[in-house]
């Protein structure tokens, strides 16, 4: 069964790029510009197996999405959270996420950030390997 | 004249205030000839008036006498005055030693200067009535002046000496304690030696001479000013604490003993008129007295004369007829019975040549008896038989025998027979009893029996153990024997032979000895004296109707000297007190410091007084209030800020709650005089009495509204510091951000990219697009960002030129309008041509970004319009669109951040906020001002207005 990943991220770009790498590593992949059409995408398509959350948006940004999202559907859903902010540590310490990652980062440590909060793909990727 | 008894004095103050006084400053010149001339002149004027009320005459003449002591007093006073200069003010022990010096010569001078003046005024036999006893006691005197002089210098010397090494101050002490007393035991003895001298020879406490008076005056005040930490300045003070009592001692001793001088002088004016008087009375006496003893010789004469007497005791004494004899006896003794009672005799006696007594007489009243023939001493028979050898008549005093006894004056007269050749017959003796025969020529009445003449005669070879001594009454003679052993001194002297005028104890008529003064006359070729006596009394009772005058005098030195001292105390005291209190006031001032003292007690607590409150001038003056009327709690109330008062008055509640003493405050005021806001710092103590009630509040109020207001604005300073570090740190965290953004995209994309090449795909335009719109933003930040940068740090100038704005700005938006297909700006300006002189390239870049942030966060519906309007001096450019609008709270930060994510409606996420600051640092650099207005709903005016317009040509 493919994996889902919801990515939420303002830069289009960003967004045009993970989702053609992340489904070319056989996830499939559901991308939102900011938090409120994350929303809407998860009460469209169902819930993901992990949300790929960008910090600084527009309209809804990562913080308050991962308040909401939390309050509304609990602690079951592994997110990470991209931020370029300049100090990593005051802005995702103490939030309910199960990764982070600092822009700029390399797709390996995104994968392997992925794999480890997706439990069963190492065994996927290991036999593609 | 008067003046003369003050030169001294003022001499000495001249020359003492000379170094005390800086003379080319006016005022301290003025204060030095105030006290010079003040105090010489009150002086003087008293004397003078004192004088005038009590009608001394003997003023003047004091002053007269007095005269010559002046050289020799002025040096003195210059010397003193010196010494009092340098005592409080001493520089060195160089002065010491000058004083020292000066102190000699002054002493030298001053003994030459009485020497001298009495030797010349001997040569010239210039004599100043009534003056040369005193110049002669001057001449006297100035050996033990001089010894005062030398003492008083020494004493100043070492004072100094002590002075000048002030660790010293008990052995300076020491010294000049001993100094002190060895000139009073100098003083003393030379009292002692002149009082001494009195009594013995002159018997009077005769003069207390004026060099000692003068010294103790000097020295009394040179103590006073050592005394006197007030004008011998705080120095003294250290090592001499003050002596009032020692002070008013010496004043008084000092005026006692110019008063008592003053008395003597007084005493020897009387004295010599009392002399005068006795001598000329004297005088009368003995030429009275001569002519009484004449006229008994001429009473001789006359009988010796009578031819028939001498007939009768011729007859008498012839041999041999005896009837005859016996008949001449009877008629001779008739002849003397009727001896004429004009004639002054007591007895008569009737001796033949032989000397043998035949007959004799006596008197009583207008009665004439025989007598008994009682034998002749041999001194009368001696005196009888020298009478008959020689034939001449003679005077014989006859001293008495027993002390009953009256003294006789006999006279003694051969009688001559008529025959040629005549021999001697007989003699007659007249015995006259002087005390009722002369009483009525030469005694005189006194009522107080104050002045008598008595006659001495002593006869040291026949009588030398008494003195008979007749007083001579208006009543009658009182005869007596005075023993030589006896303290009747004027007769002593008598005896011994001393003439003239004499001072000592008279007898007269009582048996105690009382002082007198007497002359003493000797009756030539006789045993008698006639001296005449007059008790001291007599001399001291005129001077009694003066003494209120001397007292008076007296009193008047004592004052002025006091007065002088007071003055000058006080002169100093009041400038060491106005010099403290500018002092304060001046440091009150600096400090803008005021003080206050608030009472609390109950019977203030209710009333608004005056003295409630009492705050010093520097008080008023930082309140700006005015002095003059009366401060209460309630106007100051008036005076706090009211937003402070409040605060104010629940502080000081809390405090008198707590029984807190520290009053520490600051408050605002609104200055009274100009309504000014003043801070001021209040600093007090609050006393509370044994209640636990406050009494008072005391303290001082500081005007700290400048160090406020810095503290303020430092205040101020540092939020706008921490606002500007927390902005750039934003700033920083934003560029961050959006540099990672691109980044990250463009690693996302190159890694895609790569993944393509490695499957042997072709990268397509959609891919290279993609890869190229984040470069383009990251150079757009980046040059904008160096653009900031450079605004910020000044280093961006800008080149002026005149240009045509609507045609710089037609320019621009047709470039926008090229570029889009949509033509949706527009240029509105009622003006065909607007000079103004800006820099082309960076107007044009300015209303480029305006544009293109209107264009990137509007809609493609909403139309922009680029408007230029002339308003009064200035152009305005307007870039106005009519989209969402911006809301008031991200208004306020559009400049201080590049808050991309604010408002966007579109895709595009190129910095605004940096465009924007950059717009705007170029407009400032213009001299023009940016400004935005937006309203959410209703679109946004970005506009800005630049100065220096160019009239529409």
């Amino acid at each position: 069964m493919t994996q889902k990943i919801l990515l939420i991220d303002d830069d289009l770009n960003i967004l045009f790029a993970l989702a053609i790498l992340l489904e070319e590593e056989g996830y499939q992949i559901w991308t939102a510009e900011n938090g409120v059409q994350g929303f809407e995408m998860i009460k469209a398509q169902g819930m993901p197996d992990l949300i790929l959350l960008d910090r600084r948006m527009p309209t809804m940004n990562g913080v308050q999405f991962l308040e909401e999202f939390r309050a509304a559907y609990g602690l079951g859903v592994p997110i990470i959270m991209m931020t370029a902010a300049g100090d990593i540590e005051t802005c995702v310490s103490n939030l309910p996420i199960q990764g982070w990652l600092s822009k700029p980062f390399l797709l390996a440590s995104l994968l392997l950030l992925i794999r480890s909060n997706l439990g069963n793909d190492l065994v996927v990727s290991w036999r593609r390997y | 004249m008067s003046f003369c008894i003050f030169l001294p004095f003022l001499l000495g103050l001249v020359g003492g205030n000379l170094y005390t006084v800086d003379m080319f400053r006016r005022e301290d010149f003025s204060a030095l000839l105030t006290r010079i001339f003040g105090g010489g002149v009150v002086g003087v004027a008293l004397v003078v008036l004192m004088g005038w009320v009590f009608k001394i005459q003997l003023l003047t003449q004091l002053l007269v006498d007095s005269l010559p002591m002046a050289p020799g007093s002025a040096l003195f006073a210059l010397v003193f005055g010196l010494a009092l200069t340098k005592v409080t003010k001493v520089q060195g022990e160089r002065w010491a030693w000058g004083l020292f010096t000066v102190g000699w010569v002054g002493l030298l001078c001053t003994g030459f200067s009485f020497l001298g003046l009495q030797g010349v005024f001997e040569r010239w036999g210039v004599s100043i009535p009534h003056s040369q006893g005193v110049l002669a006691t001057l001449g006297q005197q100035s050996p033990g002046s001089a010894f005062c002089f030398f003492l008083v210098s020494l004493g100043f010397f070492i004072s100094n000496w002590g002075r000048t090494s002030p660790g010293q101050s008990w052995r300076s002490k020491g010294v000049a304690a001993l100094c002190l007393s060895l000139f009073l035991v100098a003083a003393m003895l030379h009292l002692i030696y002149w009082m001494g001298v009195s009594c013995i020879f002159e018997g009077s406490l005769y003069l207390i001479p004026y060099p000692t008076v003068l010294v103790i005056l000097g020295l009394s005040l040179g103590l006073c000013a050592r005394e006197w930490p007030i004008i011998a300045g705080p120095r003294a003070f250290d090592l001499y604490p003050i002596s009032a009592g020692s002070i008013l001692i010496l004043l008084t001793v000092s005026g006692l003993g110019l008063g008592a001088y003053l008395f003597m002088l007084y005493a020897n004016h009387y004295r010599a008129r009392a002399e005068r008087e006795l001598s000329s009375v004297a005088q009368l006496k003995e030429v009275e007295m001569v002519s009484w003893r004449n006229e008994c010789l001429q009473d001789g004469y006359i009988l010796r004369n009578n031819r028939v007497f001498v007939n009768f005791v011729e007859r008498y004494f012839s041999p041999p007829l005896s009837s005859e004899r016996v008949e001449a006896g009877r008629s001779l003794a008739e002849w003397l019975k009727r001896y004429p009672l004009d004639y002054q005799y007591d007895q008569v006696l009737l001796l033949d040549h032989h000397g043998a007594t035949r007959m004799g007489f006596l008197r009583q009243g207008d009665r004439v008896e025989v007598s008994s023939l009682l034998p002749l001493s041999s001194l009368i028979q001696d005196e009888i038989r020298g009478a008959v050898q020689d034939k001449k008549l003679r005077l014989v005093d006859l001293p008495s025998a027993r002390p009953d006894q009256p003294i006789y004056l006999m006279v003694v007269i051969p009688l001559i027979s008529a025959s040629p050749g005549g021999s001697v017959v007989g003699v007659v003796c007249l015995w006259i009893n002087p005390e009722i025969y002369l009483t009525p020529l030469i005694s005189w009445s006194n009522s107080s029996g104050s002045k008598w003449t008595s006659l001495l005669q002593y006869d040291h070879l026949r009588d030398p153990f008494f003195i008979h001594q007749v007083n001579l009454r208006a009543d009658g003679g009182v005869r007596s024997h005075i023993s030589t052993g006896k303290k009747d001194l004027v007769s002593v002297m008598a005896a011994s032979g001393v003439t003239g005028i004499v001072a000592g104890f008279g007898a007269g008529f009582s048996s105690v000895p009382v002082p007198v003064i007497a002359d003493i006359r000797k009756i030539p070729d006789s045993l008698w004296y006639v001296v005449t006596q007059s008790t001291l009394v007599e001399v001291y009772t005129p001077l009694k109707l003066h003494i209120w005058g001397t007292v008076g005098l007296m009193m008047t030195l004592i004052v002025g000297v006091g007065m002088t001292l007071f003055a000058i105390s006080t002169e100093s005291r009041e400038a060491g007190l106005r010099e403290s209190e500018g002092f304060l006031k001046e440091t009150q001032l600096v400090a803008r410091l005021g003080t206050f003292e608030v009472n609390l007690s109950p019977q203030f607590e209710s009333s608004n007084q005056v003295n409630l409150f009492r705050p010093s001038l520097i008080y008023y003056e930082m309140m700006g209030l005015d002095s003059s009327l009366p401060l209460t709690i309630k106007n100051l109330q008036d005076l706090v800020y009211p937003e402070d008062l409040r605060a104010l008055s629940q502080y000081i509640q809390r405090l008198l709650s707590e029984q807190a003493s520290k009053f520490d405050q600051t408050y605002r005021i609104l200055r009274s005089k100009d309504g000014e806001l003043r801070w001021v710092h209040s600093v007090g103590r609050i006393d509370y009495d044994h209640h636990g009630q406050p009494s008072r509040i005391i303290g001082t109020t500081q005007d700290v509204t400048e160090s406020k207001c810095l503290a303020l604005e430092l205040l101020a300073a540092k939020e706008a510091a921490e606002a500007a570090a927390e902005s750039k740190a934003r700033f920083l965290d934003i560029a961050a951000h959006e540099l990672r953004n691109p980044v990250t995209a463009l690693s996302l994309l190159c890694e895609l990219a790569e993944r393509r090449v490695l499957k042997g795909q072709l990268i397509n335009t959609e891919l290279m697009a993609r890869i190229q719109e984040p470069l383009k933003r990251l150079s757009y930040l980046v040059v904008n960002l160096l653009e900031f940068s450079k605004l910020e740090r000044g280093k961006i100038s800008i080149d002026l030129q005149r240009v045509d704005l609507v045609k710089l700005a037609s320019r621009c938006i047709s470039e926008f309008q090229l570029r889009c297909e949509n033509p949706r700006i527009s240029l509105l300006t009622h003006e065909s041509a607007i000079y103004v002189d800006l820099d082309p390239v960076r107007i044009n870049q300015v209303i480029s970004n305006l544009i293109e942030n209107a264009l990137k966060y509007t809609t493609p519906s909403v139309l922009i319009e680029v408007k230029l309007d002339l308003i009064s001096e200035a152009v305005r450019v307007s870039v106005v669109d009519h989209g969402l609008g911006i809301d008031q709270e991200k208004l306020d930060r559009i400049f201080s951040s590049i808050d991309l994510h604010t408002n966007k409606n579109l895709a595009s996420s190129e910095g605004v906020g940096l465009g924007l600051s950059i717009c705007r640092g170029i407009i400032e650099l213009h001299g023009g001002s940016f400004q935005i207005q937006s309203k959410l709903g209703s679109g946004s005016n970005f506009f800005f207005e630049l100065p220096s317009v160019r009239s529409t040509v």
